[in-house]
């Protein structure tokens, strides 16, 4: 028996030994983030749902490296797209015949042939997570289903004016940031996945990648969930920044309480729903879902949207987080083009932030100073989180200034802006060359 | 106001006839017809279609502004 035998009992550390230094600072700088983002969870910096099981998974997937048998190898080796060089294709070939190949028994992204995948679905426990519901969208569609059941759109109709300006302004980000990713370098399909991440919308930037740039959904998934984590905690500064006191606290006149009819709402999302689908078929299932939860909200169905709003809407929330944080093991999260990205998305998000801010203060002009500008936030569509954030803020100014109403119409609003321009980008990137 | 005048009023007829007339220039015209003129119509359907969705809000918020009046007025 040699000392290396003895090593193989720890194959985590063996494999981590083994590796090239770029792989063994990635894992072990992976295995740190992740750590980082189960405390930031916890703490409530981060959102939690996601943070924890996200953080948890990207630690262990780094952590529980081994050194796959010869058969398990051969069909990711063989099962996955053919490497551009020859030469490495061949010497990971080599490396999986011996033994030598490092995997884990998480799940295997990059297998395409159906006999190899067949196989890593009876071995990798999250594969049929992975290629069940996640590289077809499903998750994204469940958790739309989910927002769909939460969103109350009488408050659209209620204020369709203001509401939808404010969710135009609000897209700034996911407009501008698409030239601006061109220039940097990036394909027009990587451009308006990265773009997407303005939109605020973490189901509609995982289907957006998954359509378009493929290759690149991981990272551009994984920076627009922490940005969209770092919404709650960041955007109140950017309010603070652009808003004075003085307009913060700005009380608007009193409304007449009249209430939008569940009948109406139907019927309006019935109508909506059909029109955008067959206006935009590629984003056809993430409209569907929406509506669908409206809809089911507003019939009433009292046992599906317990089912929505409960086990399907956080029960996908939970796999998504995990799937995700097990999708960045260092040797597939390793791209040149990550730093771009992180650099992107929170250019993407500020800009969108301000479009709103900027929308805010021309309702506030436009309306005889009556509207508070604080509103146009809100129509940055991270569903509640911006709405919230924006009456915490002035709340904070005047505690008796109430802008919840016309905030959560500017976020809902903002959501089906971002469906609609989520279809425009599918359906038409396609077609630039 | 009956369910059925709330919804079939002229607003939501309207707005879902220019929604469906927008969506058929986009996909039905625009397809047959070549060049710059193509992207035109699909845009102008495109545009036409959610103007619709915007007429129906327009129309629910109409009636939210009429509603207290007739409840006031039915009260009297």
């Amino acid at each position: 028996m040699q000392f290396s035998d003895f090593l193989d009992l720890f194959q985590g550390i063996t494999t981590l030994i083994a590796s090239q230094p770029h792989i063994i600072a990635a894992r072990l700088g992976l295995m740190l983030l992740g750590m980082v983002l189960v405390y930031l969870g916890k703490k409530g910096v981060l959102e939690p749902l996601l943070m924890i099981p996200m953080g948890l998974g990207m630690a262990a997937v780094n952590a529980g490296v081994l050194f796959l048998d010869p058969t398990t190898a051969g069909h990711i080796v063989n099962g996955s797209a053919a490497l551009a060089d020859p030469a490495l294709q061949q010497k990971a070939v080599e490396m999986a015949a011996a033994g030598k190949a490092h995997g884990t028994l998480f799940m295997s992204p990059l297998v395409e042939k159906t006999d190899s995948l067949m196989y890593i679905l009876q071995v990798d426990f999250l594969q049929p997570i992975y290629t069940f519901m996640f590289s077809n969208g499903l998750i994204a569609c469940l958790m739309f289903m989910g927002i769909g059941v939460l969103l109350d759109v009488g408050f659209v109709l209620a204020r369709p004016f203001l509401s939808m300006f404010l969710a135009l302004c609000a897209e700034l980000g996911t407009v501008v940031t698409f030239p601006i990713a061109v220039a940097m370098g990036l394909t027009y399909k990587e451009a308006a996945s990265i773009a997407m991440v303005g939109g605020a919308d973490g189901p509609m930037v995982l289907f957006t990648s998954l359509t378009l740039a493929k290759h690149m959904f991981v990272p551009i998934t994984v920076v627009a969930y922490l940005y969209l984590g770092l919404t709650y905690g960041g955007y109140p500064y950017l309010i603070r920044a652009l808003i004075p006191a003085k307009l913060r606290g700005l009380k608007m006149p009193p409304k007449k309480t009249v209430k939008v009819t569940a009948d109406e709402k139907l019927a309006f999302a019935v109508v909506g729903c059909i029109v955008l689908c067959l206006l935009f078929p590629s984003a056809a299932p993430l409209f569907l879902c929406l509506f669908l939860g409206v809809a089911v909200r507003e019939a009433g169905l009292k046992y599906f949207i317990a089912v929505i709003d409960g086990p399907i809407l956080y029960g996908a929330t939970m796999f998504l987080g995990l799937t995700l944080g097990v999708l960045c093991e260092a040797s597939t999260i390793l791209d040149p083009k990550v730093l771009l990205l992180l650099v992107l998305g929170i250019v993407s998000l500020l800009l969108s932030g301000v479009g709103g801010i900027i929308g805010g203060y021309l309702a506030y002009y436009f309306s005889g100073r009556k509207i508070n500008p604080v509103i146009g936030i809100a129509a940055v569509s991270c569903v509640p989180s911006t709405a919230k954030v924006a009456q915490k803020e002035v709340s904070n100014v005047r505690p008796d200034a109430i802008i919840l109403p016309e905030a959560l119409g500017a976020n809902i609003c903002g959501v089906i802006t971002t469906a609609i321009l989520t279809g425009i980008y599918v359906t038409l990137i396609p077609l630039m060359k | 106001m009956s369910r059925f005048a709330r919804l079939a009023n002229r607003y939501w007829i309207g707005g879902t006839l220019a929604a469906f007339g927008g969506v058929a220039l986009a996909r039905l015209v625009a397809p047959s017809l070549e060049g710059k003129i193509r992207v035109y119509v699909t845009l102008a359907g495109q545009l036409l279609a959610l103007a619709g969705l915007l007429v129906i809000c327009i129309g629910v918020r109409q009636r939210l502004r009429a509603t207290p009046e007739e409840d006031s007025a039915r009260e009297s």
